[in-house]
């Protein structure tokens, strides 16, 4: 069996703006492929390119085997797609949005639509017009899944879905997986990729910088932290601890801010000792958490 | 109806094709009503007619023969320019929005990723649309076949189905243009007003290029004269409808080929144009102020297509002055005597009020650009602007923004109001006042200074007075489609009232009452005097948008 998505060479230019510059990328059937990126990185360019919405410049794609451009119906036939920016038909209930776009599959697909609705909690019945932003997005994900495609590309998926949907989400997603299926999402958030993929993808200023399994990355990522003591604590004690990059005192007084790399382990059962009252972790934006990434790949 | 691509295009379209179908069989049916008073004036008409030369006739595209008959008169009446427009302005819609709808809503990136090729769904869209169209046509058909009896016009069967099939060729032409210029552009406003230009030059074209020496080469090039060519109301449809519809399927491809290797969803545009200034520079601090308030925004978001608007205007403006002579020199004293025998009735619909003057310069020119297809355009424009002001922000979503800035309602509609203003009399002056300036010495076209004021004050006034009522529809409603909708058939009867209270006694009192009579008066826009009559459209307009202002108070924005 080919392989889910095969890149070689792809790229795409806007004129004289890059969008995605020679993306070799290989995403296995079976897997969750997290396709990680800042805002305005090329995520979105490179995903409209594998579906045949934007021709590439140079190089090419192989979805399920066969020819991005090509092939595109067939290919179309086997995937479900969420779009990054969800615009829909604001005239029709998210019923008959879905009836249509099965329809236009040729394929029935109602029970697997009452199903995914029930489960994400959606009123399927009223205007598109009338629904919220996340209400929309419900609507994208229970078109994308409907007919059980083999192969998901979902672009910032999550966008718009409170926590209790995100888990909803992520679970159907694991299960997609769990079937065989394959699914490639993208975003720009590193704890959901970390939660659901089993390999990233990081793209910055239009190229791929680096593609690692979940573990890996989560060995490299640095993350901000700050622990809040009982009492006053020297930052110098969590200088020499494994993986601890940075520590200063905090502006409060009664905390330490620390940089670490990779695993917790170490500075936990340091901080331990001394009467932990919170630990703060701090997402952090996306170029700090890869800077480890980035460091290597430039070097 | 969501069973295919066809099916949800014609089920999106359900309201508007209600509202275009209604508006066919009204107008139709007013005119086919108006028949037996034009019959019981038509002996005399006639016999003048006759003693005219022949050469003088044909550039008037009248046969003496058959002019008086109903023929004659439902020719001129419908099909030779109020049935083309609507058509054509219904065709150029639906043609760009068939190449471009789904990327102007957002929607593409679902579409194009189903199982259905790129062709296939566009060739939905456009087999949707020749329906749709064909539904408009079919009103006239139908009105035609069932008056016919009853107002004994005698016409035969063959030549008013052969009218409508020719008629509906045009449509299907101008609309496969919108539809190519839309699939090449990736955006459905850039094909519609790219056809509607080449579709206004060409009626030109064809209606000079018989006076015209110099425009002679023009006579058999243009889709107008295809159109009527062979007679289809006499013979029935022939080869150059054929033809027509020919070149249409031929636009269509074309238009499905190039959007086969568009990138959707990153649309082209036609080269900028820029009037005496250099890029970067100047343009930053420019921009920074009409970036400064919501009027001035409004005017610099449509600079563009406002640059396109006031070159076709004075293309437009430049080409009738120009032929300007030679009519003139064409006619002389029996020309005159002609347009006062006229049918007034037929007059009318064009709305040449006083047949007396339409031979001099000022009428002349007025009843091509003050009172037709200049206003036309215009109107187009102010209503399209008005319906869009809030109710388009409103369906876009950019409301929420921009209310919720410290912007107070009142002065959000006023500013929209302002802007309307500012756009339509930027075009009227550019487009239309600058080169009647420049020419009018030129071709010694005797229109007074006064009437130079009044004719395109009056216009701009005229048009933000229906622009406003769209504003005012929108500010209630919410709903551009509405908006439009309703402010077209208060401009069409608007119209058609002045038109008609001219010659049909029962009117003349609802005549006064027609801001097209303040704008025009008894002559026409360019005769008109200057007094209470701007002052009183300014007023209106005025009222409407304090409606406007407290339309948008009252409603809950966005629902």
């Amino acid at each position: 069996m080919p392989p889910a998505i095969v890149a070689e060479g792809l790229t795409k230019y806007y004129g004289d703006t890059p969008g995605i510059i020679d993306l070799d990328l290989q995403v296995e059937r079976g897997e969750v492929f997290g396709f990680l990126g800042a805002n305005g990185a090329g995520k979105t360019t490179t995903i409209r390119t594998l579906l045949d919405l934007l021709h590439p410049t140079a190089g090419r794609a192989r979805i399920l085997g066969m020819d991005s451009h090509r092939d595109a119906v067939a290919i179309h036939a086997r995937i479900g797609h969420i779009p990054g920016d969800v615009t829909m038909y604001e005239e029709m209930t998210g019923r008959e949005l879905c009836r249509y776009f099965a329809n236009l599959r040729g394929i029935d697909t109602g029970p697997e639509v009452e199903r995914l609705a029930e489960r994400l909690d959606l009123d399927l019945d009223r205007r598109i017009g009338a629904y919220s932003s996340g209400n929309r997005q419900k609507v994208a994900i229970v078109q994308a899944f409907m007919h059980r495609p083999e192969l998901l590309i979902l672009d910032e998926p999550s966008t718009g879905l409170d926590p209790l949907m995100q888990q909803e989400f992520y679970a159907m997603v694991r299960e997609a997986r769990d079937e065989g299926r394959t699914v490639f999402l993208s975003s720009h958030i590193l704890p959901e990729v970390e939660r659901v993929a089993d390999r990233v993808g990081v793209v910055r200023a239009s190229r791929l910088v680096a593609v690692e399994t979940v573990e890996g990355l989560k060995a490299k990522a640095r993350r901000h932290i700050q622990i809040v003591f009982s009492h006053r604590v020297d930052p110098g004690t969590f200088a020499a601890v494994d993986g601890v990059l940075e520590a200063h005192p905090s502006h409060d007084g009664h905390g330490v801010d620390l940089v670490v790399e990779g695993s917790l382990e170490g500075v936990m059962r340091v901080a331990s000792g001394f009467g932990v009252e919170n630990v703060i972790s701090h997402e952090g934006d996306l170029e700090d958490a890869f800077l480890a990434l980035y460091n290597d790949h430039d070097a | 109806m969501t069973r295919s691509v066809f099916g949800h295009t014609l089920w999106e379209r359900r309201r508007a094709m209600v509202g275009w179908t209604l508006g066919g069989v009204a107008l139709a049916a007013f005119l086919v009503v108006f028949y037996p008073t034009l019959r019981d004036g038509a002996a005399e008409f006639q016999q003048l007619l006759e003693q005219l030369p022949s050469g003088m006739l044909d550039a008037m595209g009248i046969d003496p023969a058959t002019f008086v008959t109903a023929k004659g008169y439902v020719e001129a009446e419908l099909y030779n320019l109020l049935g083309p427009v609507l058509v054509i302005i219904y065709a150029v819609q639906l043609g760009g929005a068939a190449a471009a709808k789904e990327e102007h809503d957002g929607t593409a990136d679902l579409v194009f990723t189903l199982p259905i090729s790129r062709a296939s769904v566009l060739v939905q869209k456009v087999a949707a649309g020749a329906v749709l169209l064909a539904l408009l046509v079919a009103t006239f058909l139908v009105v035609l076949l069932a008056g016919d009896p009853l107002y004994g016009m005698g016409l035969r069967v063959v030549g008013i189905v052969g009218i409508n099939v020719a008629l509906y060729s045009l449509g299907v032409f101008f609309g496969s243009l919108a539809f190519a210029a839309a699939a090449w552009s990736g955006r459905k406003g850039l094909g519609a007003g790219l056809a509607g230009v080449v579709a206004m030059l060409s009626f030109l074209l064809d209606g000079f290029a018989q006076i015209v020496d110099w425009l002679g080469w023009a006579d058999r090039i243009t889709p107008f004269d295809w159109y009527l060519r062979g007679d289809p109301l006499s013979n029935g449809a022939g080869p150059w409808q054929l033809f027509l519809i020919g070149l249409a399927l031929v636009l269509v491809a074309a238009g499905t080929v190039v959007f086969e290797s568009r990138d959707i969803g990153v649309a082209r545009n036609l080269p900028r144009l820029r009037f005496g200034r250099r890029r970067g520079t100047a343009s930053t601090s420019s921009s920074s102020w009409m970036l400064g308030h919501v009027w001035s925004w409004s005017v610099w978001i449509r600079r563009r297509s406002l640059r396109w608007w006031i070159v076709s205007m004075a293309a437009f403006t430049s080409l009738i002055l120009s032929v300007y002579p030679s009519v003139r020199d064409l006619g002389g004293d029996q020309f005159g005597q002609l347009i006062e025998a006229y049918p007034t009735e037929l007059l009318a619909v064009f709305g040449i009020t006083d047949p007396a003057s339409a031979l001099e310069g000022p009428g002349l020119v007025s009843s091509r650009i003050h009172g037709s297809i200049g206003l036309v355009a215009v109107l187009v424009l102010g209503i399209g602007f008005g319906a869009r002001a809030i109710a388009g922000e409103e369906r876009a979503g950019t409301i929420d923004l921009v209310l919720t800035g410290p912007v107070r309602r009142g002065r959000f509609v006023i500013d929209k109001a302002i802007g309307l203003v500012a756009t339509v009399t930027v075009v009227v002056a550019a487009g239309i006042l600058a080169p009647m300036l420049v020419g009018a010495p030129l071709v010694d076209l005797g229109v007074t200074a006064e009437g130079m004021i009044a004719g395109n004050l009056g216009m701009i006034l005229l048009v933000v007075l229906y622009g406003s009522l769209a504003l005012a529809a929108g500010a209630w409603t919410g709903r551009p489609g509405i908006a439009t909708g309703i402010a077209t058939v208060a401009a069409v009867a608007g119209h058609l009232v002045n038109g008609f209270g001219a010659f049909v006694d029962w009117l003349a009192p609802a005549r006064r009452w027609s801001p097209f009579y303040w704008y025009a008066g008894p002559k026409n826009p360019l005769s008109q005097e200057l007094g209470w009559q701007q002052p009183l459209l300014a007023a209106v307009a005025l009222l409407l948008v304090v409606v406007a202002v407290v339309g948008l108070q009252r409603r809950d924005v966005g629902v």
